[in-house]
């Protein structure tokens, strides 16, 4: 199944926070373009505050409020945000591409197509950039679990549709597709996968491509 | 909030329809006065750096974050321990990201949730096996479009979600708590209630349609 946005459970796991960060990281690039979404969001945000209002507030402990005020700088200290090198870099991973997609370490696999592989931290899903020259194709694959995807930079084309930047794709392992980047630019994508990826027909040597590793 | 803690009207009888009405009204005005005070408290702190104020601000909310604590499910910690971690995490952050706050955004509580929320992921995996670079921060953004004419909208949704969460079956609130208190996955809850995963996700969707947090499209 195809959609240009994430649906309800993805966005209220991600609003709970229960949603794994790597998955979280495509629900937030996505919401960076999507003002509908941020909306649903936030709208879960004040859910969850609710449902914490309604709980029996717990005792705290006197020492603990003396233990916050021991800790408090005298004047408050804001955090510094993170520069972005450009604004196609989702903020999410802003920190892990400091210098910009060029500066990234891609792996090539024919003549199309390079990824590299972000640590995000966690075991299940594999977080990647894929990079597709104008027209390339990402051979037909299928995966054990959901993959999401978002464009960031270009546009990407499969049966469904053409995905623009911020468009967000979910796809389940049965589903085989064969995205293909449109003719007149590079397409980057952001695609958080449940491994491993396998690859069908004669190219299956692009197998190799996206190793499951978790980190 | 105290106000609303005070009269539950389920347990009213039909007699007292006028008292509920009253009571309602009552709970209404208090609760706007209520988030108004927490405004001005955080402002006090941002402008400055007012200690008393904060201090309100902690016997307030402390206790309540001490709760969305302790109804996390974690292993290997001690739970009053994790608890109160959580609790020194968010006021400290509160402290010091005060002047980030903007009521046209949210409401204070639900601001106070997403900090709290972003502290226990960083907590929770605090203590996994891997470097990490990013912190829940970094990932879990706070909303960038200030737009004041959404003041208005963004209080009146707030308060519409706390009152529609209580009319909520019972089996929809259930599912609800286990995703956003006790940090469960859809798929966790489901193998946890022994329901089919399509059920969990048809109780939450119902759930947000009740809250009117979902968008036609």
């Amino acid at each position: 199944m195809k959609s240009f946005h994430p649906d309800t459970q993805h966005l209220v796991e991600y609003a709970a926070g229960t949603l794994s960060i790597g998955l979280s990281i495509c629900v937030a690039a996505h919401i960076e373009h999507c003002p509908q979404c941020k909306q649903q969001v936030a709208g879960m945000n004040s859910c969850g505050a609710a449902l914490i209002e309604d709980l029996e507030p717990a005792n705290v402990s006197d020492d603990l409020f003396e233990k916050v005020l021991a800790n408090l700088d005298i004047e408050p200290k804001p955090t510094p945000q993170v520069v972005r090198y450009s604004s196609e870099i989702p903020k999410a991973i802003s920190k892990l591409v400091p210098n910009g997609f060029d500066e990234l370490p891609w792996k090539q696999y024919g003549k199309d197509l390079e990824t590299c592989r972000l640590t995000v931290g966690e075991d299940k899903y594999e977080v990647s950039l894929i990079r597709m020259q104008a027209g390339g194709v990402l051979n037909e694959h299928t995966h054990k679990g959901l993959e999401m995807t978002v464009v960031l930079k270009g546009a990407l084309s499969d049966k469904y549709g053409v995905y623009q930047a911020g468009d967000f794709l979910a796809c389940d392992a049965d589903d085989h597709h064969q995205p293909m980047a449109t003719q007149d630019m590079e397409c980057i994508c952001l695609t958080a996968v449940e491994g491993p990826v396998k690859f069908k027909g004669w190219r299956s040597m692009m197998n190799s491509f996206i190793q499951f590793q978790p980190a | 909030m105290m106000a609303e803690t005070c009269a539950n009207p389920l347990n009213l009888g039909a007699s007292n329809i006028t008292s509920i009405t009253k009571a309602s009204n009552y709970m209404q005005k208090n609760t706007a006065r209520e988030k108004d005070e927490w405004t001005i408290l955080l402002k006090a702190v941002a402008m400055d750096s007012d200690r008393q104020a904060f201090g309100k601000l902690f016997n307030h909310f402390a206790p309540q974050l001490k709760a969305y604590g302790l109804s996390t499910i974690t292993s290997g910690v001690s739970l009053q321990q994790f608890s109160d971690d959580l609790v020194q995490e968010v006021m400290i952050k509160v402290w010091n990201r005060a002047h980030q706050f903007d009521s046209s955004k949210a409401g204070v509580s639900t601001w106070i949730f997403t900090i709290a929320r972003n502290a226990r992921i960083d907590l929770l995996r605090r203590n996994n096996r891997h470097a990490n670079q990013l912190d829940a921060d970094d990932v879990w953004l706070e909303d960038e479009n200030a737009d004041l004419d959404k003041e208005f909208e963004q209080k009146r949704t707030q308060q519409l979600v706390r009152a529609a969460i209580k009319e909520l079956p019972i089996d929809q609130a259930q599912v609800l708590a286990k995703v956003y208190l006790e940090g469960k996955s859809h798929s966790e809850v489901s193998a946890e209630l022994d329901l089919p995963l399509g059920t969990v996700k048809s109780r939450v969707r119902l759930a947000m349609g009740k809250l009117k947090l979902v968008l036609e499209r």
